[in-house]
């Protein structure tokens, strides 16, 4: 998969390229509006983050233009307004997915993970690692050809960690990521901590290793390589 | 009460005040003047008597007039030496045709029969029993060598009668002052005080968010043009100070987003590095947690800018019942967690709003419905036509029931409240113009949002 990160940030480009870049994920970067639009013109990518308040133009033309290059990139718009305009705006010039300022990662990667898939038209609707089969469409989840029944958290979680392998996630991120804005984070450790244990006890008992590993109970990780 | 009759009711109140002690005084003259000119005739009629008898007429054929009676005595009364008045009563004749008066002076009808009723007359006075009052003059006079005394009475208007008629005619005055005021109190209002009616209509419709000045109609009243002058000037301040408040916490909470987005990629990353200890990554933690509420607040005030600013102006048709029960599920967990018993009480109601608007006053309500409940405590939700209620128990206000919308209040055991829920809330009703209203009996707290009916 390869994506580009167009945003003006230093730090925060830095860090999103760091995170996202792994064995799978060629993440490359631009920081202006007109290096941007050359490696728009010039490269295909599967995935492209567009910060709407570049200091040169707005990320909306980008948008705009890659429409009209008829470009196949998934087009993730990042903005620090959150504002609902820049939002319609940006889904009706044909964004695939919104995020605002301030994000967790772990969640940008999700939604990344989540628009490459929907790219791949070649029906390949499904998530495979290891003993695990994930159908996105119906949402099953089979390990080891053995099906899995999981609420809809459980779900959730699965796919945030198939998206952040061997990343430790806090707490917080996975509140956020479960519950969203409308929530008080606090209220909720509890609940992750449950979630997290009955979705551990499933995968186990359907057979497949300890993948989802305890960091000192401040958050979880997802091992792929579990000892 | 309006102006116009406040001032009404203080004027009519005046003159009534005046026109009765106006009324007072002038029947004290009245009554004042009547006795004396009464008196005065009397001695007058008395003196022509006795110049009479003493001409030589004859004082039985005089005495013979009905108001007068002339007897002969031995002795004076030293009393009636000089002219001695007193007041009697008559029983009054009933009024069968002009009465016939023989006799010379007083005109006829002015005096009445004196004394006693003869007995044929009995029959009327008992049918009735109405007295006249009765002024007599009686005095003792020495005609040719010889003692009179001369009675002579006359029918005084009584105070009875004398009040009866000054209370009709200043009744009277009374209601037309009244009614004269009142009427003309309102053309005069509409005329002199068309300015500051105008002026306040102005102010009514406006508000602080509007971006066009007041503009107050010219008026050649000296007050209401100062008035008009100041209060545009106010207005005008406010508006800048509002304008650049506004600004400011707008673009604090713009600028506070990058800073933070930075912070939080950063901590994430940090979070991946490798052999971090047990302490690192609680601390870690720590600061996300810490982050986040900066989060939640700075994306909060931003939203009650927003909210504050109508940017949540597009509506679309919305099912209330469906949007309620969308956060209920999404509170499903807490609510189980607190073990609070939820009484879900729901008509099919659809209603044109802003979708974003619609979600944060409901998750808002609802949230806060669960934060500030007991465990084990009651959460009714009621969706009528056009009315959502919701009710729950909790701790007792720990502030005035005034302030309970206001931001950041909160209870001192609400360590991680952000105490801007119900600002929101508020806020979104302001803007919406949904009537909200809150009531609480001690643990029971019950908020109450009229949506816009249709």
């Amino acid at each position: 998969m390869k994506v580009l990160v167009i945003e003006d940030q230093k730090s925060l480009r830095e860090d999103i390229v760091a995170y996202l870049s792994d064995k799978q994920i060629v993440c490359e970067s631009a920081t202006t509006f007109s290096e941007a639009e050359e490696k728009l013109a010039s490269f295909d990518y599967n995935v492209v983050l567009i910060d709407l308040m570049l200091p040169q133009g707005n990320g909306l033309d980008l948008v705009r233009m890659l429409r009209e290059m008829h470009s196949k990139a998934a087009i993730l718009i990042i903005t620090a307004k959150g504002s609902l305009e820049d939002k319609v705006a940006g889904l009706e010039l044909g964004a695939d997915d919104y995020l605002a300022k301030p994000f967790h990662l772990a969640e940008l990667a999700a939604r990344v993970s989540a628009l490459y898939r929907r790219t791949q038209f070649d029906g390949s609707n499904e998530i495979t690692f290891e003993e695990f089969r994930i159908d996105i469409h119906s949402k099953e989840v089979l390990v080891n050809d053995q099906r899995l029944v999981l609420t809809q958290k459980e779900y959730e979680l699965l796919l945030l960690f198939f998206s952040n392998k061997d990343r430790v996630l806090g707490k917080n991120t996975i509140a956020e990521y479960l519950w969203g804005d409308y929530v008080d984070t606090n209220d909720h450790f509890d609940f992750i901590y449950q979630h997290i244990k009955n979705l551990r006890k499933k995968i186990l008992e359907a057979g497949a290793r300890p993948y989802i590993q305890n960091v000192y109970g401040m958050g979880y990780k997802f091992n792929t390589k579990p000892g | 009460m309006k102006l116009v009759n406040k001032i009404s009711l203080y004027n009519i109140l005046l003159s009534a005040g005046v026109i009765i002690i106006g009324g007072i005084l002038l029947f004290l003259l009245l009554d004042h003047l009547i006795e004396a000119e009464t008196k005065h005739e009397l001695r007058h009629y008395t003196r022509l008597v006795q110049e009479q008898i003493k001409a030589g007429a004859d004082w039985q054929i005089i005495a013979k007039d009905v108001d007068l009676e002339i007897e002969l005595i031995e002795q004076p009364d030293p009393r009636y030496l000089e002219f001695f008045f007193d007041e009697t009563e008559t029983e009054a004749i009933p009024f069968e045709g002009p009465p016939s008066h023989h006799g010379k002076g007083p005109p006829p009808g002015a005096f009445p029969p004196v004394g006693h009723p003869t007995p044929g007359d009995e029959a009327a006075p008992h049918a009735s029993p109405q007295t006249i009052p009765i002024k007599r003059l009686t005095i003792d006079r020495q005609i040719n060598g010889q003692w009179f005394r001369i009675k002579f009475g006359r029918e005084i208007i009584g105070v009875g009668k004398l009040i009866n008629t000054s209370l009709i005619a200043f009744a009277s005055i009374l209601t037309l002052a009244i009614g004269a005021l009142f009427f003309g109190n309102r053309l005069l209002f509409k005329r002199v005080f068309r300015p500051f009616y105008d002026s306040l209509e102005r102010l009514e419709s406006y508000k602080l968010s509007d971006k066009e000045e007041v503009a107050f109609p010219p008026t050649s009243t000296e007050e209401f043009a100062v008035l008009n002058q100041r209060l545009a000037y106010f207005i005008r301040h406010s508006q800048r100070e509002y304008t650049a408040l506004k600004e400011f916490s707008e673009n604090a909470s713009h600028e506070l987003q990058t800073p933070i987005a930075i912070i939080r990629s950063k901590l994430d990353q940090l979070l991946q590095s490798p052999n971090l200890g047990e302490k690192e990554l609680s601390g870690i933690e720590d600061i996300q947690q810490t982050l986040q509420q900066a989060v939640h607040l700075n994306k909060t005030l931003l939203l009650l800018t927003k909210i504050g600013n109508q940017e949540f102006s597009e509506t679309e048709l919305i099912d209330v019942k469906v949007t309620i029960l969308h956060f209920v599920d999404l509170f499903s967990e807490l609510i189980q967690m607190k073990e609070l018993d939820l009484t879900l009480d729901l008509a099919d109601y659809t209603c044109a709003a802003n979708p974003y608007v619609l979600d944060l006053l409901f998750s808002n309500l609802i949230h806060n419905a669960i934060k500030h409940n007991v465990k084990g405590g009651t959460i009714s939700i009621r969706l009528t036509q056009g009315l959502f209620q919701i009710s729950n128990t909790g701790r007792e206000l720990e502030f005035p029931t005034e302030q309970y919308f206001n931001r950041f209040k909160k209870g001192s055991q609400q360590e991680s409240s952000s105490g801007l829920g119900l600002a929101i809330v508020k806020q979104i009703c302001d803007v919406s113009e949904y009537e909200i209203s809150y009531q609480t009996d001690k643990q029971e707290h019950r908020l109450s949002v009229r949506l816009q009916g249709d």
